[in-house]
Formats: C-alpha cells, structure tokens, sequence
C-alpha cells in the first residue's frame, strides 16, 4: 500500500470514530428529547427506527474506522514506535485508533440498546 | 494567593462544621463562602495553577521552543487571569460576593431569589475569566501545533504535552457552553429576557445542559494536566519509559473527549425522560476506561522499574490512591437510583474532593517538588518534604473520607450548620481536625521551597536523569530557552539522544515554526519584543466588565470601542519578517482556527438552546408571533455567501502579490457584505416592532441568537477594513499572515450565518 493511501488510512481511522460516535450520540438522543417533549412529541418521530437506524450506521463507520486502523497497523507493524514519521507515526495513531474506536462502538451499542429497550418518556 | 483565598473560605467552613448548631458564621456568608471556594479553587487555582504555570512554563521547555507561539495574547491571559480575581473578591467586599453555589441554578439565581448585585459578580466574574483561559487554550494548542523541534513528530510529543493538549481542546470546545449559560443569565437578571423561566417559554434545565456540558469536561480538564505530571515524574524517578505510550497518550485525550458525552449524569434527579438519560449512562461507564488504562499504566511502570521514593513520586503514589478512591465511588453514581439517593449529600463533596484535591493537587504538589531544581537551581530539602507529604496525606484523607460516611448517613451539602443527634459531629470534627493538618503540611510545603530556594544545595542541569528536553537545558533556564535548537528522536530525548546541531538562532529572538505532524522544519520567525497593550487591553476590559456591573451600558459601550482602538494601537508595531519559505500554514492561521472553533461551539449552544425551548413549548413561535419572514432572509445569506468569492479571490491575488486587485476585491467584498448587514439590521428592527426579547422565551432566543451573528458580521468589517488600511501601506509577511486569518474567519462566519439563518427560519420552512 502506498504512503499516501496509508496517510489517509491513518486519518481516518483516528478520527471518524470519535467524530461518528459524538454525531450519533447527539443524534440519539435529540432524537429522544424530541419524542419525550410536549413541543416536539407531535411530530410522531418513530424512536426505535430511528435509534436502531443511527446506531447501525454509526457501527457500520466505525467498523470501517476500525478496519483502516487496523489495516495500518498490519503495514507499520515492524516499525519501532518511536521511530521517524511518518510510519512510525502511522503506527501510533493506529494503535490509538484501534482502542479508541472499539471503546466508541461499546458506548454505542450500550446507548442504543437502552434507549430502545427503556424507552420511558417519565424517570424512573 | 487565591489558594491562599480559597483554603481560608474551605477551614472557616470546616471550623463551623465541626460541632453541631454551630453559629459562628451565619447562613449569608456561608453561602457565599462555600461558593467563592468552589469557584477560586477552579477557576483561579487549578486551571491557573496547571495549565496557566506549569504548562507555560514546561511546554516550550519539553517541546523545544523559546517561547509561546503568541506571547503578547500569553500576557493578556494572565492579566485578565488577575483582573478577574480582583473582579471577583472586590464583590466579597462589596457584600456583593457569589452565593448560589459554584453551579448557580436557576431559578436560586433568577432576581427574582438574589435580587442584591452577588450573581452579576458571578456570571461576569466567569466571562470575564473565560476570556484569560480560552486564550491560553488557543495559544496551548497553537505552540504545540508549530513550534515542536524538528523530529518532534506526533509519535514523539512527551506524554506531559499530550495531557495539556487534551486539557485545551477541553477548555477550548466548554467553555464557549459556560459563557452562552452566563450571558443568558445576565441578560434575563438585567435586560428582562426569559430563557430560564418557564412560566415564558423559558427552562431552568437550560441552564443546567449548559452549565453541565462545560462543567463535567471540566473535571477532567483539571485532572488531566495532572496526569501530564504524573506521567513526567514517573518515568523521571524509576528511570524506566512509562508503559504503552501510545494507549496513555490517546488515553489522555479520549477521557476528555467522552468527558463531553456524560454531561446530565449530573441531572439525574432532575426528572429527564429516562430514555434519554442511558445515553449518559452508557458513556460514563465507558469513561472509566481510558483512565483504567492510564491507571494500570502508571502502576506497572513504577513496579517495573527502579522506583527511588522521593518526595515527588510520594506525592504520585498518594494520587494514583486518591484516583482510584475518586474513581470507585464515582463510578457508584453510574447506577442511576444510587445516585438519586446520595445527590445533594456529602457523599458527592467526599467523591468530588477526592478527585479534584487528590487526584489534581497532589501532583501540583509533587511537580513543584519534581521541577524545583530546574526553576531555581537549588534542590529542595527531602526531609521535610517527606513529612509535608505524609500531612498532606493523613490530613486529606481524614478530612474526606469520613464524608462519604456522613453522606450516606444523610448530611446534605450546603448547610450552614445542623442540629446534634443526628450522628454526624463525630466524622465532622475528624474532617476538621483532618482540614488543620493538610493545612500545617501545606504550609510545611511551602515553607520548605522557600527555605530551599535561599539555602538549598546548588544542583546541575539534570539531578533526576530526566527524559525530557527542559533537563537538556541549563537550570535556572535561560530566557531564551534554547541557544541551539534541538533536533529529537525520540519521545524522551535527554536518555536516547538529543542532536544540538540545529540553528544557533539570533539573540533569543528567533523561532522555528515547524510542521503540524511531522515537525519538519517550515519557517524561522522572529517573535515580538515585550509590549505594554496586553496590560492596558485587560485594565480596559475590566474597565468593562466594572461598569456591566452597574448596569451602564453606554459606558460599556464606550470601553467596548476603546477595547477595538487598543487592537488598533496593539498591531500598529509589526514584527520583522524573516526571509525563507514557509511550508504548512503559518501559526496565525492556527491561532484563528482555535478562535472560530471556539465560536462555532458557542454558535451550536446557542442553536442548541433555540432546540431545547423549542421542544417544551407547544407552540413554536408561540400565539401572537408572527412566523419568520423567508424569502428576503433567504436572499440576503446568498448575498453574504457570494462575497465570500472575492474575499477569497483577494487573498489569493494578495499572495501572488497584486496589492491593487486584492484592494479591489476586498472593497467589493465590503459592499456586499455591508449592505447585507445594513439590510438585517432593518430587518431586525422590523421585528422587534411585532415582539421583543421580553415577550416570550421564543423572543429572547431568536434576538440573542441574531443579535450574535450580526455582531461576528460587524467585525469582520471591521477586520476588513483594517485589512484595507494595512494594504495602503504596502504588503509584508505579517500582514499576508493576518490576510490569510482573516479570509478564514469570513468563511467560518458563512458557515455560522448559515446555520443560524436556517435555525430561525425553520418554524416556517
């Protein structure tokens, strides 16, 4: 694989996972402060689909985050970590990369799961 | 000295404390003191003391540079840091000191509940300190960004540098949240606007969203420039490199970049629909495992090496203790019906002091200890250090621990005093007693430094074998930092090797910026000379923020202008350009980066804001408010977005150096723009004839939000048209620099206007 191809592996995978889970997370739960207020409840927003829909896309991003990072990985393996950029600076963001984003897609799927299953408009 | 400040309010509490129907102090000062103490140790000692000391002081010295990218905003922070402080206590004295508590909820804090002058001292007080901590933020980032030495790549940053790194952007993307809650404070106590009363359209919970989204980032914002030391002294004192590197530096910045995910954990007795409370949930647990990471990082580094237990790693290992007990019990408030149940009790004081004095003090005791010898030349005395540790240590756990005790007995925070026979003298005069003797190790501390700054054995540059730059570098350091500027290769350079065959730079004068990733060498810069403009700037600014107190705000409007003609005089004196290429963007782009992501965070709190109201209120705009007009505010964003083209087409003529075709444009780009703003300000005006701020929540929301982007149009004409004057006298690097920025903000304020025109006009799209 080519520098530059690895470079925006690299970017990508360092960063859309962050940036996916935060958008989803926004999302889902607008999404349900939409459903559970008097202003907003009429609109009739289907909150399951909806949840269910965002947090699979957003798993879906961060499968392939994952996989660029992992791919990145996988080419800068033998390369010492603090070597010289930027390979070896490839391989640092990739070894953040792979932890961050498997944190990122435990909090989704923790946050989707349960705003789908508990799905109450009142405290509990 | 706001330590100092803030430990006196914290024992004359304790000392009320600590026998039951106490009555030394009454209920009003209490308020205020337990206030003042939240916000003194936050505000104007932890963040000063943290990112505002040591990161000044260490991060050029770890990162190769001479100074700061900005050192004349780096003057302006800490002035305004100080005037701030003055601000704040002048209130105390005034009989005008803060006492809704350091998160200040509405409707306590409404004028209807406080109706004396105490909550503007707060809600100025904290815009007025923002502004110091935002710019040390931006100038944090910026340095680290451009001026690594050559080789300092990303993979390569000392853990120390990442720490504070995260900590900015932390501060960076809060904080706008905190000044959009504190100037709808100001506005509904002083103008009559109802974003926080319901009974209008309003929300009380609005205010705790925001306060929130800055104030739980802001947690690990104090605690993670601790763990940057932590991470420095490690290393240093078991002369082992610390453990996965890459997870503790990506640890670092992902528990400040959740930290922006569990923000109503904080409100979870607030009544939230509990399908929208898990998404905290699920984050909080989740955050606890980057600072797991760092945790386990930390302990096997000291086991896996040659640990010398000296004063400072004494105070890491009492830290590390402190974080893992702050954190256990933090974690207990996952579970929402525990935390329903201890909220408002001295649990929460017991969990919240054990991370933020223990876990973020500690290590400010153990680096002024760690970096004494570089500051002053002298090493301190062991033994007393030793025992202000071990004080420090006793008392602090005695003074917390038994709070968790007494709040789970039932003792509620914020309570001036408290009948006998509940149970609870006893664990508060241990506190007290625990309080007395953090203070005597405290002053041990203190005085041992002292005593060892006047007679403490002379050591040489390096007395750790630390394996950072700044120990590569004579102690005390001299001014300029570095006579030679190092080239690295390697993330602790003073063990692997450190090359001084770099530039001997001119005098101290000159810098080398470098790249954003890789630290390849971009363009040698000459840094400016000292300046009086920061001082007078801050003098004005609280000149402003003084007469918003009283309420004049024809005269805040005159400081307002005065503020604009000291920017004026401030850039009149340019620095020389150096010769030599420039690769990668200049530090000044950087630095209007820093500044529109601030302002495209406080854009999407106020957009944010405008959703939240709309949500609670049946009827959005409510009976009686006509429905946005359209078309014509539809039109006139097209207007502004086609003058970004010869905005951009001047920057580009500029940099090819056609000085009269750049001039051209940008005249052109102001008509447009001008007349685009002559005409909202018409339309403005046309609204407020049909319903004003005071009307309903609605009002207050789309005003404010309006209000605030014709401002953002205001100044870019008038960067324009200091742009204009500047071109008149010719074309220099500065100035291409300062085209470049400028260009940059107008698409970010395209952007913005954008997204709050489509946010008004969405009821009627």
């Amino acid at each position: 694989m080519s520098l530059r191809r690895l470079e925006y592996l690299q970017w990508f995978g360092f960063v859309a996972g962050g940036t996916i889970w935060f958008g989803s997370f926004l999302a889902g739960l607008w999404t349900a402060a939409a459903v559970c207020n008097p202003g907003s409840s009429r609109w009739g927003v289907p909150l399951d689909t909806v949840e269910l829909g965002i947090g699979s896309f957003a798993l879906a991003c961060l499968a392939a985050s994952e996989a660029a990072a992992i791919a990145v990985f996988r080419a800068t393996r033998a390369v010492e970590e603090e070597g010289p950029p930027p390979p070896a600076r490839m391989k640092f963001f990739a070894i953040g990369a792979m932890a961050g984003n498997v944190l990122f897609a435990m909090i989704i799927v923790l946050s989707t799961l349960a705003a789908v299953v508990d799905r109450a408009c009142h405290q509990a | 000295m706001f330590f100092g400040a803030g430990g006196i309010e914290a024992l004359m509490m304790r000392t009320q404390l600590a026998s039951a129907n106490s009555h030394l102090i009454g209920p009003v000062l209490y308020n205020e003191l337990f206030t003042l103490h939240g916000m003194t140790m936050i505000f104007w000692f932890i963040i000063p003391m943290t990112t505002g000391a040591f990161g000044n002081y260490l991060i050029p010295l770890m990162i190769g540079a001479r100074d700061m990218a900005f050192p004349r905003l780096n003057a302006l922070s800490f002035w305004i840091f100080v005037a701030s402080g003055i601000f704040l206590y002048i209130g105390l004295f005034l009989g005008f000191g803060p006492n809704a508590g350091w998160f200040d909820y509405v409707p306590l804090a409404s004028r209807l509940y406080d109706p004396g002058r105490n909550i503007e001292f707060y809600s100025l007080g904290l815009l007025f300190n923002g502004i110091s901590s935002t710019l040390t933020a931006a100038q944090f980032i910026v340095t680290m960004f451009k001026y690594r030495a050559p080789g300092m790549s990303f993979n390569r940053i000392p853990l120390f540098c990442f720490a504070f790194l995260a900590a900015s952007f932390g501060l960076l993307f809060a904080l706008p949240s905190l000044s959009v809650d504190l100037i709808y404070l100001f506005l509904d106590r002083n103008i009559g606007t109802w974003f926080f009363s319901p009974a209008h359209g309003g929300s009380t919970l609005l205010w705790q969203h925001l306060f929130w989204f800055f104030g739980h980032p802001e947690v690990y914002i104090l605690i993670v420039p601790a763990f940057g030391i932590a991470t420095e002294i490690i290393p240093a004192l078991t002369q082992r490199k610390m453990i996965a590197f890459p997870l503790v530096a990506v640890a670092e910045l992902l528990v400040v970049f959740i930290g922006f995910g569990v923000w109503a954990h904080h409100m979870f007795t607030d009544g939230l629909p509990q399908t929208t409370i898990v998404f905290f949930a699920g984050a909080t647990a989740m955050v606890i495992i980057p600072s797991a990471i760092q945790v386990w990082a930390w302990s096997s580094t000291i086991l896996a090496g040659l640990p010398k237990f000296k004063t400072p790693l004494l105070f890491i290992v009492g830290f590390i203790l402190f974080f893992v007990i702050g954190g256990l019990s933090g974690v207990m408030f996952v579970a929402i019906p525990f935390d329903q149940q201890v909220t408002d009790s001295y649990f929460v004081i017991a969990h919240f002091h054990y991370i933020i004095f223990g876990a973020a003090v500690f290590p400010i005791f153990g680096g002024m200890y760690y970096w004494f010898p570089k500051l002053t030349g002298r090493m301190y005395f062991e033994r007393p250090g030793q025992i202000s540790f071990w004080l420090i240590f006793i008392g602090t756990n005695l003074l917390f621990f038994p709070m968790h005790i007494v709040g789970l007995l039932g003792m509620p925070r914020r309570v001036y005093t408290y009948p006998g026979g509940m149970a609870w003298t006893a664990y508060n005069v241990v506190e007290t007693v625990g309080g007395f003797i953090t203070l005597v190790g405290i002053l041990l501390c203190l005085g041992n430094l002292v005593a060892s700054y006047r007679r403490g054995p002379r050591v040489g540059p390096d007395p750790w074998h630390g394996p950072t730059l700044e120990w590569t570098v004579p102690s005390p350091p001299p001014e300029y930092n570095f006579a030679v500027i190092p080239t690295v290769t390697s993330a602790y350079p003073n063990w692997d090797g450190v090359a001084l065959d770099g530039d001997p730079l001119d005098a101290g004068h000159e810098q080398l910026q470098t790249t954003f990733v890789d630290a390849r060498r971009a363009q040698l810069v000459r840094m400016p000379h000292s300046s009086p403009w920061p001082i007078v700037f801050a003098l004005v600014l609280s000149g402003f923020f003084a007469v918003l107190v009283v309420e004049k705000y024809g005269v805040a409007a005159i400081f307002a202008v005065l503020l604009g003609l000291t920017l004026v005089a401030w850039h009149s004196e340019e620095p020389p350009t150096l010769e030599g290429p420039l690769l990668g963007r200049p530090a000044a782009w950087w630095g209007m980066a820093m500044v529109i992501a601030a302002e495209a965070t406080l854009f999407a709190m106020m957009i944010g804001s405008y959703f939240l109201l709309r949500f609670k209120n049946i009827a959005w705009p409510p009976r009686g408010i006509p429905e946005p007009k359209v078309v014509l505010p539809l039109v006139l964003l097209g207007v502004l977005l086609l003058s970004l083209v010869p905005v951009q087409l001047a920057w580009r003529a500029a940099r090819d150096g056609l000085i009269a075709r750049a001039r051209v444009l940008i005249v052109s780009a102001v008509i447009l723009q001008a007349g685009y703003f002559a005409m909202e300000v018409h339309l403005f005006d046309d609204d407020l004839h049909d319903f004003t701020p005071h009307t309903h929540a609605y009002g207050s929301i789309y005003y404010t939000l309006l209000g605030a982007s014709h401002a953002h149009i205001a100044l870019g004409l008038l960067l324009n048209l200091w742009l204009l004057w500047k071109l008149s006298r010719g074309l220099t690097q500065y100035r291409l620099n300062g085209f470049h920025a400028i260009t940059f903000y107008w698409v970010a304020v395209g952007a913005i206007t954008t997204a709050v025109t489509l946010t008004t006009l969405s009821p009627a799209l």
